[in-house]
């Protein structure tokens, strides 16, 4: 579902007048102002100073750079709020407004690490060393203490849930994801991408978006990896699958080019063997770690898209 | 400065080139980077690297290993140092005991004035503990307004392919000798930061927002044309020192964090700058070539970006 300001604001209005939380106003204004957990929402943390607020291309004075792959996710504001305790440490608050739901799920899947603990917060929530990540509903929000000690971690969680509690939207991950299978795949691996950079930031086929990704899946299965582009139809998936083909073949960083009438392979400047074939709307790209044996794999994958395209039909 | 040196009267002048490279306006340095070593017996050493858990002591190593502060800094001298603090989050920002060696070793080696420039808000400063650390160590900290460019001096880029004018703050010509202190660490756009990327915190905010392409595309063409700008500012501005904090640094979600922490515990002291970020990008497994900005700098001559023909001195304390 797209949470739409309009959508969002009906929802802040009608918690305002059911009266269990009382509104702040900010410089930052708007309603996602109100997902900031107040003085009174926390036991031991407090708002230290007033919330900032950047829009759109101002993110770029707020983070001073790397804001391109905010932006390929869809990033329209956010809003940052510090907290201290009684001791003087501090912990930053985060809340990055994106598109969508799938935007907000793509750049919580990006953030995250692969080795941190999977809690319940939001639609996901990933804690890791010295700061936590979720998601819900077209919201990022991001929480960062500046150490590891347990105070520190138990008040990363407890400004987390407070403010989960205050955003009343919900997500649904895109459907994407549900392609992958799930026999042996490592789920806190899972990448959803919305553009080469982010594609890039895992695995560099090539500088240039040869698949042509606007809409993909990654996933780590122990002995290979997975990708998953999907396009809007056969004939899209098809051109974007010769393109990149024709790159690969010619590009010195793969060799052992193979091709067939539905396929083709090559490998990587690391020997890792890559595997590419259309099918359908679909791109699916099995990177091995050593060799490939996927056959089984690739079988149940194509039968999860081929299912997922009955459903829709 | 105009004439070439050889390695000899580098060696004697050394810190005279820190003082020409800046004056007067004419801010291209004509260093010769070959001659971008120091020489202990039959030991030439382009890029000293130490390791260690004392990040203070690191730093005076790595200097030390290479020629020492005097080399650069000569008395009564005023340097410009430019530390990165861009946020408090871990592995962001240079730190404060990095800094806190550099400027005690400035001091120690006579110089009159010592200015960490920046155009980032007090709080960065504060929240990262380096503006205690520089305080306490006796330099400034001189903080440009980043929204009044009258305060940024307008400097043709000559070489430039993609960036044609710089705009630096005005506060860099006041001083005599350039160090340059980044963190290196990921970049969710470019990949790498370091020292290249790092001379953007001498150039104004509005100029640096020019790098990036209209609507932040993400494409192959826009990410090459901010390296491209970023090497091109380079060829203005040359580093008399380069001192790297390569102790801890975020190798995801970079370059604002948070990210996963990598922990070498090491300081990269040199003056080429395409050999450093050549150098500290291998640190977490990315090779030097598929980082486009050092191979655009690479090809400004800037610097060595093979780590084969670079004579790297490594040794922990």
């Amino acid at each position: 579902m797209k949470i739409t300001p309009l959508f969002a604001l009906t929802s802040f209005m009608m918690i305002s007048l059911i009266g269990s939380h009382c509104v702040r106003k900010t410089n930052g204004g708007g309603y996602i102002s109100y997902y900031l957990p107040a003085s009174n929402g926390l036991k031991d943390w407090k708002p230290v100073g007033q919330p900032q607020k950047f829009e759109g291309e101002d993110l770029f004075l707020y983070i001073n750079g790397g804001t391109e792959i905010y932006h390929e996710y869809g990033f329209t504001q956010v809003i940052t709020q510090e907290y201290r305790n009684k001791k003087g440490k501090t912990i930053n608050l985060e809340l990055y407004e994106m598109e969508d739901s799938s935007s907000a799920y793509g750049i919580f899947t990006f953030k995250k690490g692969d080795i941190g603990q999977k809690i319940r917060i939001g639609n996901d929530a990933f804690l890791e060393e010295y700061y936590l990540n979720f998601w819900k509903g077209n919201v990022l929000v991001t929480v960062t203490g500046f150490d590891s000690e347990r105070e520190t971690m138990d008040g990363l969680i407890s400004i987390a849930e407070a403010t989960d509690a205050r955003i009343k939207t919900q997500g649904q991950k895109p459907p994407l994801p549900v392609l992958l299978p799930r026999k042996n795949l490592n789920v806190n691996s899972i990448k959803y991408v919305k553009g080469n950079l982010g594609l890039v930031n895992h695995y560099a086929f090539d500088s240039e978006n040869i698949f042509g990704v606007k809409e993909g899946i990654t996933g780590d299965y122990g002995t290979f990896e997975v990708f998953l582009f999907q396009y809007d139809d056969e004939n899209e998936s098809l051109k974007w699958y010769e393109y990149a083909r024709d790159h690969l073949e010619n590009n010195p960083k793969f060799h052992n080019f193979a091709n067939s009438d539905s396929a083709f392979s090559v490998i990587d400047d690391e020997g890792k063997p890559i595997h590419v074939e259309p099918y359908l709307n679909d791109i699916i790209i099995i990177l091995g770690k050593k060799q490939i044996d996927a056959a089984i794999f690739l079988a149940e994958m194509k039968e999860s898209i081929r299912e997922t395209m009955t459903i829709e039909e | 400065m105009s004439e070439k040196m050889d390695r000899r009267s580098f060696l004697q002048k050394g810190a005279i080139i820190g003082a020409s490279s800046v004056v007067g306006g004419k801010i291209l340095s004509a260093l010769v980077l070959k001659n971008s070593n120091v020489l202990y017996g039959d030991e030439k050493v382009d890029i000293s690297v130490v390791k260690g858990e004392d990040y203070f002591e690191s730093t005076i190593r790595a200097v030390e290993e290479f020629g020492g502060m005097k080399r650069f800094v000569t008395k009564n001298s005023r340097v410009a140092i430019l530390p990165n603090a861009q946020r408090n989050n871990p592995g962001t920002y240079t730190k404060p005991d990095v800094v806190r060696a550099v400027v005690r070793m400035c001091k120690k080696a006579g110089a009159k004035e010592i200015n960490c420039l920046s155009w980032l808000p007090e709080k960065n400063w504060e929240d990262t503990g380096l503006a205690k650390a520089v305080k306490k160590e006796g330099a400034n900290l001189v903080l440009v307004n980043r929204n009044d460019e009258s305060l940024f001096k307008p400097v043709p880029v000559k070489k430039g392919k993609a960036l044609k004018e710089a705009r630096i703050m005005k506060e860099f010509f006041k001083n005599d000798v350039f160090i340059t202190l980044p963190v290196t660490k990921d970049h969710a756009g470019n990949k790498f930061t370091g020292t290249l990327k790092n001379m953007m915190g001498l150039n104004s905010p509005q100029n640096n927002r020019g790098f990036h392409k209209e609507d932040w595309d993400t494409n192959i063409d826009s990410i090459r044309f901010l390296d491209q700008c970023i090497a091109d500012l380079n060829t203005i501005i040359e580093p008399d020192l380069c001192i790297v904090d390569a102790t801890e640094f975020i190798t995801t979600n970079g370059p604002f964090g948070p990210g996963k922490l990598l922990k070498p515990q090491k300081v990269v002291a040199g003056i080429d700058r395409v050999a450093i970020d050549a150098y500290c990008c291998q640190l977490w497994g990315l090779k030097p070539d598929s980082i486009i900005a050092i191979n655009k700098a690479y090809e400004h001559e800037l610097g060595e970006m093979s780590l084969k023909k670079v004579n790297i001195k490594e040794l922990e304390v």
